[in-house]
């Protein structure tokens, strides 16, 4: 067994329809944290949802306008230029669609600074999703952070706009040593 | 993930004055392909400059696009240009509280035929927004050299100034067996 690499810590479903997931009490002491996640949501609507990121200290998740993000890429064949925001309450995710489409947004995540109180709790994901005969997909690189400095031990993943989480989304956290 | 990932190398600064360069040296032929995960800041703004085996003639070419805060699509290196004495990809902040993070894999990194010259692929980002408006940042890329050398060591610096203190990176290998 390696010592070193991707070591497992928690995975989460979209088992329940949740309108969110909360991963808590994430370790301190690996170099970054990465997450993959398949995002699909429950709406019957086609309509394009976005998940956003929070965190938080305790189990409390800050949901203050304490984040910032940046993000370019792509929308239905559309070409979206670089643009960011500052004061938020959240960071973006991915871009995914509901049930009226069989295809899941796929993307990866890298979480750093997250337990180093020199620095803010950072995070950067590429991903998206296309559906077959469909002008419905998306590609987007986000990138954004939270102003906070303390040591970041919960992370909330909330589907967007009130809607659930269709049951077969998966995120799963690992932290790299 | 068994045998996936190893930690071959790493380094942090820890000079108050920062490091010039992080150089990874006596690389063996252990692995398939290499892995560095680089978080730092500089003593000054810049670029991240990289090549391999000490290898500072003009060989080296790059291609990327970067998104800076509000310019899509920019390029960041072009390959129609001349063959450089290094790759370089960006952007490094000089913010410790908003480190940048870049991502490297160096596959076939063993490989000495002309066809299967290392390649480097990478990305960097860095998101600050609030300590320094306008400074978010991400790019993706690609980068390779025209002589096909197996790689023995890695060579990371800074276009100016230097690797501030606590910055940190890592070499690992990735084998694709287990």
């Amino acid at each position: 067994m390696s010592k070193e690499g991707y070591h497992f810590i928690a995975t989460a479903t979209g088992s329940g329809n949740p309108t969110s997931i909360t991963f808590a009490d994430i370790p301190s002491g690996y170099k970054a944290l990465i997450m993959m996640s398949a995002v699909k949501n429950n709406s019957s609507g086609g309509s394009l949802a976005q998940a956003t990121v929070q965190f938080g200290t305790s189990s409390s998740i800050d949901t203050g306008s304490n984040y910032y993000w940046h993000r370019a890429g792509s929308t239905n064949g559309t070409t979206y230029g670089a643009y960011r925001n500052s004061g938020q309450p959240a960071c973006y995710l991915v871009d995914y669609a509901g049930s009226a489409y069989s295809t899941m947004a796929s993307a990866r995540s890298i979480i750093w600074g997250y337990d180093d109180t020199n620095q803010q709790t950072q995070i950067s994901t590429w991903g998206g999703f296309s559906f077959n005969s469909s002008s419905i997909n998306s590609n987007k690189i986000w990138s954004g952070g939270w102003t906070n400095t303390g040591v970041m031990t919960h992370m909330k993943i909330d589907a967007g706009g009130g809607i659930t989480f269709d049951t077969a989304a998966n995120f799963t956290l690992w932290g790299m040593k | 993930m068994a045998g996936t990932f190893d930690l071959m190398a790493s380094h942090t600064v820890t000079s108050g004055s920062g490091d010039a360069a992080i150089n990874f040296t006596g690389i063996g032929a252990t692995h398939d392909d290499l892995y560095v995960l680089l978080e730092c800041y500089g003593t000054a703004a810049a670029n991240l400059k990289v090549n391999c085996n000490s290898n500072t003639s003009n060989v080296w070419s790059g291609f990327g696009r970067q998104f800076s805060a509000s310019a899509t699509n920019s390029y960041f290196e072009n390959t129609s240009s001349a063959a450089k004495t290094h790759i370089e990809l960006g952007y490094i902040l000089n913010v410790q509280s908003n480190m940048t993070l870049v991502e490297m894999y160096f596959t076939g990194y063993r490989n000495t035929a002309v066809q299967n010259v290392p390649m480097i692929n990478y990305r960097s980002i860095s998101a600050t927004q609030v300590v320094r408006v306008g400074d978010a940042f991400a790019a993706f890329g690609a980068g390779t050299s025209s002589n096909a050398t197996a790689i023995t060591a890695i060579d990371l610096s800074l276009t100016t100034g230097n690797f501030a203190v606590n910055s940190r990176c890592s070499l690992y290998g990735i084998s694709n067996t287990i």
